[in-house]
């Protein structure tokens, strides 16, 4: 079978699209879990915060009558509003209180794709047409999830789902937003661009695009799509069909093949979420390998949970879609997690929805696919070059080591052996496509024309010292009479060396070389830096690289 | 699966009604991994003392007081091939050094300063992502991590190198920590630099005599003398009017004794 190629294929029609929206819901969430997460979380008119890693994730409003903004550090939180509620945050709680929300739109249709804990969306054309309208609908969506989640939803409608999120986001509470079929780009024309921030996969292009004077969207879809992909490339261009009303997401996904899906039998049936999400792993894994084998990545999966009884519990998730902005995650672990929520959501739901037995049968099976360019790897690109093995490894490092602790090698260029190359931060650079100047060679020899060192005058030729000290150790170069040896401003050495001392340890002088001088930045007060260099062989077969600077002798480098 | 697979395809069997010929990449017969998958390159001087290649899964300790540049020769060529390396520890590595002796400065990740207690951690997981680790053996451990690195090495087929400039034994208390380490242990000792005189020249060269033993070189000592590094950084093998060590005729034998070697282990492991 042929894997669609949906870069080549015209765009088809976005999809009308119902999104709702639960503000705050990790409050909600807190405040609805039956084991009280903290004293007074319930009290309605407490202020509220969840905090992750110390920060604001989302608070009520209460809370942010107080300023208490997403992103404040708890400490800073708390100073500004002393009486804050604060909790901590558990995906995995917010993910099982929306089952509620889910399972009362699931009246409406079957199909509800959950985006995240406290977003769900479903494609209107079915129901609407049931309902009378997409008015009626987005009112009848609006009850019912209003009544299941305990607070006012926003429900927006409009063509694709990213547009109908915008929708919703300027929705008010308790009167949806329908955007009529082909106005999205009239709808969105007046809105500022930073409205986006959030929804969209890289927040430093809005950032550009608002200083180079483009404040609106309308402003944006006003260029034409040639100028726009010449300038900020295919993300540019994602943005750009965004601020024209057409759906940014048919650019990249495709229908998935019909064949690929993965079903697995659990016997005895399991009564634990963590044991459907271990069996879940597993087939998880069979599936993103049996999409990887045709160049595919899952972007939306269906799970279906079937019980000994026969009942049977269907969700649609998004796995990290370009919205969230998460660190780098295997699409499996994605998949367990999201099972999970689903059999966490369904046991501990409403009482009348509960299964009456343990789960026999999890079916994984593709919604929406996309061309699998590494999109798990983020910001790295993922383009073949560094495996993937690698990128993982880097990650995880960071996490154990801090971030400054992984570094890469870039050819920087000096005089001095610890000038040839610097580090940077592995997080700073794109480790698939890196390439690093070749020292000390010139444009002719390189193979390919590629970029060469820049000659530095003055450098000590090759071979170079394989040990270069962090800091200089002090040391002294020494005459026959024990006297230290100095060298003059023209480069001159006042007698012939015959000992070295470094660290209190006196080793004989069996070769030397040099001075060779050195002046650098002498237009700089502050950073000029004057040296002599000196190559030393001693008794012991070491060799080492010896400089004076500031009236005394150290030793920078050794040959090991 | 498996049976479909050890039964003769019915197509062949029936049209030639004879055995059809042994191809090297048939699933049937390829052993689980070629011997050249089982090794990582080694530059041409070097062949004579990794006939095969740097074994995946082995963990080697270089120690002498020219470790430093053996170490980054040994593994330069594996890096211009292709295979990802960490260097762990090791602030004063001279990365002039490192790229004239041929690392492939684009496929290198340093790792510094890591914290003593997530050190074990840490080890692990580059040993599950990279190639080789090279670990400065500046770091104090104990016989039990080692052990289990060591061990992750050789299930991930990772080169796990630490080198000191001590001698066999450590000169340090860091260093005599990593006493028992490696499968491998390769002796580089400096045999002197050529180019200095009295007030005139420069360092040219160096003449290094390496020593292999351990484990997995298969019973029986190596040894050879090198220009390490040479006039141009680079390493160069050491050409001396009486050979020492191995007789260059010898090489390809050798290795095509050692590739055999690697899969006949293969077999014997599946």
């Amino acid at each position: 079978m042929k894997a669609p190629d949906p870069q080549r294929q015209s765009p088809p029609e976005p999809v009308r699209t119902l999104v709702v929206v639960c503000p705050d819901w990790p409050v909600v969430a807190a405040r609805h879990s039956p084991s009280a997460v903290a004293p007074g979380v319930a009290e309605p008119a407490a202020p509220v915060a969840v905090f992750s890693a110390n920060r604001v994730v989302a608070s009520n409003a209460a809370a942010r009558r107080d300023d208490v903004v997403v992103g404040l550090r708890r400490r800073e939180a708390q100073r500004r509003c002393p009486q804050l509620v604060v909790v901590a945050h558990d995906p995995d709680r917010d993910a099982r209180a929306f089952e509620a929300v889910a399972a009362a739109l699931a009246t409406l249709t079957p199909r509800i794709e959950i985006t995240e804990p406290g977003v769900c969306s479903f494609a209107t054309r079915g129901p609407s047409r049931y309902h009378g309208g997409d008015a009626d609908l987005a009112r009848l969506a609006a009850e019912r999830a209003t009544a299941a989640a305990g607070v006012a939803v926003l429900v927006g409608v409009a063509d694709g789902p990213v547009v109908a999120r915008m929708a919703a986001a300027h929705a008010e509470s308790g009167l949806p937003r329908v955007v009529p079929p082909g106005k999205a780009a009239d709808f969105l024309d007046a809105l500022p661009i930073a409205s986006l921030a959030g929804l969209v996969p890289e927040p430093d292009l809005l950032v550009t695009l608002v200083g180079l004077g483009l404040s609106t969207l309308g402003a944006f879809a006003r260029l034409s799509e040639r100028d726009v992909l010449g300038r900020f490339g295919l993300s540019g261009v994602w943005l750009h069909r965004l601020s024209r009303g057409l759906d940014p997401h048919l650019l990249r996904s495709g229908d998935p093949p019909a064949d690929v899906a993965a079903t697995a039998e659990i016997d005895p049936p399991a009564l634990r979420a963590d044991s459907v999400a271990f069996t879940a792993r597993t087939l998880a894994e069979d599936l993103v390998e049996a999409l990887g084998g045709r160049g595919l990545a899952c972007r939306d999966i269906v799970v279906t949970l079937q019980t000994e009884h026969g009942e049977s519990h269907e969700r649609v998730w998004r796995l990290d879609g370009p919205l969230s902005s998460d660190r780098p995650r295997s699409p499996v672990a994605l998949i367990a997690e999201r099972v999970r929520w689903q059999v966490d959501g369904w046991l501990s739901g409403p009482i009348g929805a509960r299964p009456t037995a343990g789960v026999s049968r999890v079916v994984l099976a593709p919604a929406a696919v996309e061309p699998a360019r590494g999109r798990q790897l983020g910001f790295w690109g993922g383009e073949a070059g560094a495996g993937e093995r690698v990128l993982r490894a880097v990650a995880r490092l960071e996490g154990l080591v801090g971030a400054d602790a992984v570094r890469v090698p870039e050819t920087a260029g000096g005089r001095e052996p610890a000038d040839a190359v610097s580090l940077v931060k592995a997080a700073a650079v794109d480790l698939g496509s890196r390439r690093v100047v070749k020292l000390g060679t010139s444009p002719a020899n390189v193979p390919g024309g590629g970029v060469a060192a820049p000659p530095w005058p003055g450098r000590l030729p090759a071979p170079s010292p394989s040990l270069v000290h962090e800091r200089p150790q002090p040391a002294e170069v020494i005459d026959a009479v024990g006297q230290p040896i100095e060298v003059s401003a023209r480069g001159e050495l006042s007698a012939t060396p015959v000992q070295v001392r470094i660290d209190k340890t006196h080793h004989r002088v069996v070769g030397w070389a040099g001075p060779w001088l050195l002046d650098e930045r002498w237009w700089d007060a502050d950073a000029r830096r004057r040296s002599a260099r000196l190559q030393v062989a001693l008794s012991d077969g070491s060799a080492h690289l010896m400089a004076r600077s500031q009236q005394r002798w150290w030793l920078i480098a050794t040959y090991a | 699966m498996s049976s479909e697979a050890l039964s003769p395809d019915p197509e062949t069997a029936s049209a030639a009604g004879r055995v059809s010929p042994w191809r090297p990449d048939d699933p049937r017969v390829r052993p689980l991994a070629w011997a050249s998958e089982r090794s990582l390159p080694v530059s041409a001087p070097f062949g004579g003392l990794f006939p095969a290649g740097l074994p995946r899964g082995a963990s080697i300790r270089v120690v002498g007081d020219a470790a430093p540049s053996a170490v980054l020769a040994m593994l330069a060529a594996a890096t211009g091939a292709g295979a990802w390396l960490a260097i762990v520890g090791w602030p004063d590595l001279g990365w002039g050094a490192a790229a004239e002796l041929g690392v492939d400065l684009a496929r290198t990740v340093a790792v510094h300063p890591v914290p003593a207690a997530s050190w074990p951690n840490a080890m692990a997981a580059l040993l599950d992502g990279f190639d080789l680790v090279l670990v400065a053996s500046q770091v104090p451990s104990t016989p039990s991590v080692l052990r289990r690195l060591s061990a992750r090495a050789r299930e991930r087929g990772s080169v796990l190198l630490c080198f000191h400039t001590g001698g066999a034994a450590g000169a340090s208390v860091a260093e005599r920590s990593w006493q028992g380490f490696g499968d491998v242990v390769v002796e580089a000792s400096a045999r002197g630099w050529e180019g200095l005189h009295e007030g005139a020249g420069r360092l040219r060269r160096r003449r290094v005599s390496l020593r292999v033993e351990g484990r997995r070189v298969m019973g029986r000592r190596r040894s050879s003398e090198m220009w390490l590094p040479s006039s141009l950084g680079a390493v160069e093998a050491f050409q001396a009017p009486s050979p020492v060590g191995v007789v260059p005729g010898d090489v390809p034998q050798a290795s095509a004794r050692g590739a055999l070697r690697a899969l006949t282990s293969v077999e014997a492991g599946a």
